[in-house]
């Protein structure tokens, strides 16, 4: 409230002074003001004992005018004075009132600007917000577009940061979201769209936050008493959260840019660290193809009265086949096609194991029985529980043709006829390596013929795949070596090569692919 | 008796400040206004304030000119010189206080700091 004072009025500066003069001087006369407590504010105390008329303000007495002529006069001038003063001065107050609102949104903006942040942005918006327009409580709300419920972002007080469940177009707030309008609710309990009864808060105050013509939430102020709020307070609420809406879309636009920048940087590690293994993994290959070239014999021996070949494939991923072919004392020679378990470099340094092995306990046992049974000692000892060998071996008399075959949980090896007829050579015990010692190997005895072919090779001959997912099946390669039973072992290895290839078409080899052949050529 | 003199080319700035002085007239304090430059010189050396808030920006003479002669050519060194302008013009800065300014305030600015500032520079308590 502006205070308007007689002795401002009647100073010089308050322009009293001088129209007391002109009438004073007009008429001749003078007179004697005083304030309501007697204190005299013009004049001199001759004017005493003459009449006296009050200064009035708002009806109430503020001071004396004392006088003969013209002392009635000055009163109501004074009066008069004072009254346009007080509306200067109500003025004055008001703008000054208006100036500090538009200084505190001007800083609100400046401090907004400034901040990237969800929170604070809402922490900052509620209290400029309560230093503008009181409230007992507050919230700022966010809206979820594809829930549709509200969420509580920030907010003080007992009620409004309570309310939970909050969605568009439900409830007063809900109502005020939907349709995008700020609202003055004062009687919040005789309002139809309320959801709770006497909830401690009698008005509400409710902006939406609207980007364009979209509303990403609401701020709203409640008071615990009734008819709180005006429609100048509407308006600058509305004002705040104009700036906050802006700034929260700000925040949400920095917030989903640092997120991609980070989600950017972590691709990229995840890019480098899958990089890196796949190079390790590459290396891993490679070394693990180096031990395995390394372990086939450069050349077959010659065998006298035979024709051998062979050969490996191994696949993309380094499997662990191998084959051999050792002769050793009183002319008999051990041939061999194996397949380890696993993969790469420990399935590479197995075969290397079970090389080492086969070599070492040559000419040592009694049987190829035995000497499968020792092997599969010595790897169940030394390897890991799920590492074996799958082995097919055969132990040729190079004279007679008179040989012993053991296979070791391997793939059926073919024995075909010069004739033509064949017959498959099953397993005779368990992969080696696999189980317990003291299982026993049988052994198949058999004798090979001018014109027979001894065929071993690794299941990924049979296990070969077309791009339909059909295997090339174990039908097709005993047609094949039938067929080729009188070609050179070179060739008819040349020929399985070339069927599967033809196969398989551009589906990928999954498998090593290793074959031996083994042509008796003479009597 | 201490005495502020306001100096704006703009009515309703002047109005405000005043507004915003108001309660220290109680505590004795004259305001005292002036329209431009030529009135602020008149004023100055007339009722030589103790404190002068000062527009910068006002037609023929402008408040670095006021400020300049009132401390140098008329050696009021003492008396506490308020620049006020408006905001995005702090450029100026340096030469408002080369023109001898004791304080560079920027448009809109807060009532309750001119306020304060006020009775800081005049010794006054809060009321």
């Amino acid at each position: 409230m502006s205070r308007v004072a007689l002795k401002h009025i009647v100073s010089p500066r308050g322009g009293g002074a001088a129209a007391i003069a002109a009438i004073t001087g007009a008429l001749g006369t003078s007179v004697r003001v005083e304030d309501a407590d007697g204190r005299v504010l013009h004049g001199a105390g001759d004017a005493a004992g003459t009449a006296r008329y009050p200064v009035l303000h708002g009806g109430e007495p503020v001071g004396w005018v004392s006088g003969a002529e013209g002392a009635q006069a000055v009163a109501e001038l004074l009066a008069h004075l004072m009254s346009k003063d007080a509306e200067r001065r109500a003025l004055g107050t008001e703008v000054l009132h208006l100036y500090r609102e538009v200084n505190l949104i001007y800083s609100f903006s400046e401090k907004l600007a400034a901040l990237l942040d969800l929170d604070r942005v809402a922490r900052l918006t509620l209290q400029e917000a309560r230093h503008l327009i009181p409230a007992t409580d507050g919230a700022v709300l966010l809206l979820d577009d594809d829930t549709g419920t509200l969420s509580t972002l920030a907010g003080f007080g007992q009620v409004l940061p309570a309310l939970a469940g909050l969605r568009r177009a439900h409830g007063i707030i809900g109502s005020i979201v939907a349709s995008g309008v700020a609202e003055i609710v004062n009687d919040v309990d005789a309002d139809p769209r309320r959801v709770r009864d006497r909830s401690g808060l009698r008005s509400l105050l409710c902006a939406p936050l609207r980007v364009g013509e979209r509303v990403i939430g609401a701020i709203a102020l409640g008071s615990a008493a009734s008819a709180a709020y005006t429609a100048a307070e509407l308006k600058l609420l509305n004002t705040l959260a104009l700036q906050t809406a802006t700034a929260i879309e700000n925040a949400r636009l920095f917030e989903r840019t640092i997120q991609a920048a980070r989600d950017r940087e972590a691709l990229l590690a995840a890019n480098k660290e899958m990089e890196v293994a796949r190079a390790k993994l590459e290396r891993e290959f490679e070394l693990a193809a180096t031990i395995q070239a390394q372990l086939f014999p450069a050349e077959l021996p010659a065998i006298a009265g035979y024709d051998v070949a062979a050969r490996n494939r191994p696949a993309r991923q380094c499997g662990g086949d191998y084959y051999d072919a050792l002769p050793y004392v009183d002319g008999r020679v051990l041939l061999c096609v194996a397949d380890v378990s696993g993969k790469g470099v420990p399935a590479a340094l197995l075969m290397s194991h079970t090389q080492a092995t086969l070599r070492a306990l040559l000419g040592g046992p009694r049987t190829l029985q035995a000497l499968a049974a020792q092997a599969s000692e010595l790897l169940y000892a030394s390897t890991a529980a799920n590492k074996y060998v799958t082995a097919a071996l055969l132990d040729l008399d190079i004279a007679t043709g008179a040989a012993r075959f053991v296979s070791d949980g391997h793939a059926d090896c073919l024995l075909v006829r010069a004739d033509g007829t064949a017959a498959r050579l099953a397993s005779t015990g368990a992969p080696l390596g696999l189980l317990p010692p003291g299982l026993p190997y049988d052994e198949t005895a058999i004798s090979i013929g001018a014109g027979d072919c001894l065929v071993l090779f690794s299941d990924g001959i049979a296990d070969a795949q077309n791009e339909t997912g059909e295997e090339f099946g174990d039908g097709r390669l005993l047609d094949l070596v039938i067929a080729s039973r009188t070609q050179s072992a070179s060739a008819m290895v040349d020929r399985v090569f070339n069927a599967i290839d033809a196969f398989a078409g551009s589906a990928p080899q999954f498998d090593d692919v290793t074959i031996l052949v083994l042509r008796r050529t003479g009597a | 008796m201490s005495t502020i003199l306001i100096v704006d080319d703009e009515a309703h700035i002047r109005m405000l400040i005043q507004q915003a002085l108001e309660e220290l007239e109680d505590a004795g304090v004259d305001l005292v206004t002036a329209a431009n430059g030529e009135e602020a010189l008149a004023a100055i050396e007339s009722a030589r304030p103790d404190l002068v808030f000062l527009d910068v920006m006002m037609p023929k003479v402008s408040g670095f000119d006021v400020c300049r002669r009132a401390k140098h050519e008329l050696g009021l060194s003492d008396m506490y010189i308020v620049l006020l302008t408006a905001k995005g013009q702090e450029f100026d800065r340096q030469k408002g206080y080369e023109s001898g300014a004791d304080l560079y305030m920027t448009k809109p600015f807060d009532p309750d700091g001119l306020l304060a500032k006020a009775r800081e520079v005049l010794g006054l308590q809060t009321t």
